[in-house]
């Protein structure tokens, strides 16, 4: 497997975790209702769904560590913003939320944008490149 | 408030990524995400002063949410957080010197305008 490809295949697992981290931590936080207070937290942080969306959420970010250090923040951002796209559909399909027409331009917007960055050369600069601009 | 509560958000999450990409690029390429390699990387992170600086402010952006969110609804704050896509564009071709031709300036307008929407 080619390097592109993995990282293309990293971005692609950030996205899911993303996803399914948001997707879980939202149902958890729907079932407690409105959290505001400190011991309103404490009880949220017992809820099953609330955990597993953490949990998942901390695999996220190790992914998105993993992928910031094989391609530009330049790609990554963009391209990871397919979880928006994403989130939306399993809000409408799996949550029953309701998406508007706007917000379904808004999602193929970023559809597109996730195509047009997607298929660019996801590293163009070296590491020394990078060090030198910040030490 | 709530504005200044965007631009903290935006600053801290703009920080967090320049940080963190930069961090990590410092540190070299994670191959795989197996738990010998994830071990290697943690152990790395604790002393990457730049990923480190990048998780706080990871965190004081995650608590400026909560707290956006607590006097503004998702409609507003979701789509207000947009613009830090041109911003860390930015910052990546000025400080991590990426190069960013106009293709990927057209995705990232495309996603930025695409995340403003999503309010309506």
């Amino acid at each position: 497997m080619s390097a592109v490809t993995k990282t293309r295949l990293l971005a692609l697992l950030a996205v899911c975790l993303n996803v399914a981290g948001n997707a879980t931590l939202g149902a958890g936080m729907r079932e407690m209702g409105a959290t505001f207070s400190a011991a309103g937290y404490e009880r949220a942080f017992t809820h099953v769904l609330v955990v597993a969306g953490i949990a998942i959420l901390a695999l996220w970010f190790l992914t998105q560590l993993a992928l910031f250090s094989r391609a530009d923040l330049s790609f990554v951002l963009p391209v990871t913003s397919f979880a928006y796209v994403l989130l939306a559909i399993v809000a409408h399909f799996f949550l029953d939320e309701e998406v508007s027409p706007l917000r379904w331009v808004g999602i193929s917007l970023i559809f597109v944008g996730v195509l047009i960055v997607g298929a660019t050369k996801p590293k163009t600069v070296s590491t020394a490149g990078r060090l030198e601009s910040l030490e | 408030m709530r504005w200044a509560l965007v631009g903290v958000i935006m600053l801290c999450n703009a920080v967090a990524d320049v940080c963190n990409a930069a961090g990590m690029k410092h540190q070299g390429e994670v191959e795989n995400l197996g738990a010998h390699a994830v071990a290697i990387m943690l152990r790395k992170i604790a002393h990457n002063h730049l990923v480190i600086v990048g998780i706080i402010t990871m965190v004081i952006a995650f608590f400026a949410l909560l707290s956006l969110l607590s006097i503004a609804n998702v409609s507003f704050a979701v789509p207000a957080t947009a613009g830090s896509f041109l911003i860390e564009t930015v910052l990546a071709k000025v400080l991590l010197r990426e190069d960013v031709r106009l293709v990927r300036w057209a995705g990232a307008i495309l996603v930025a305008v695409g995340v403003a929407l999503l309010a309506f």
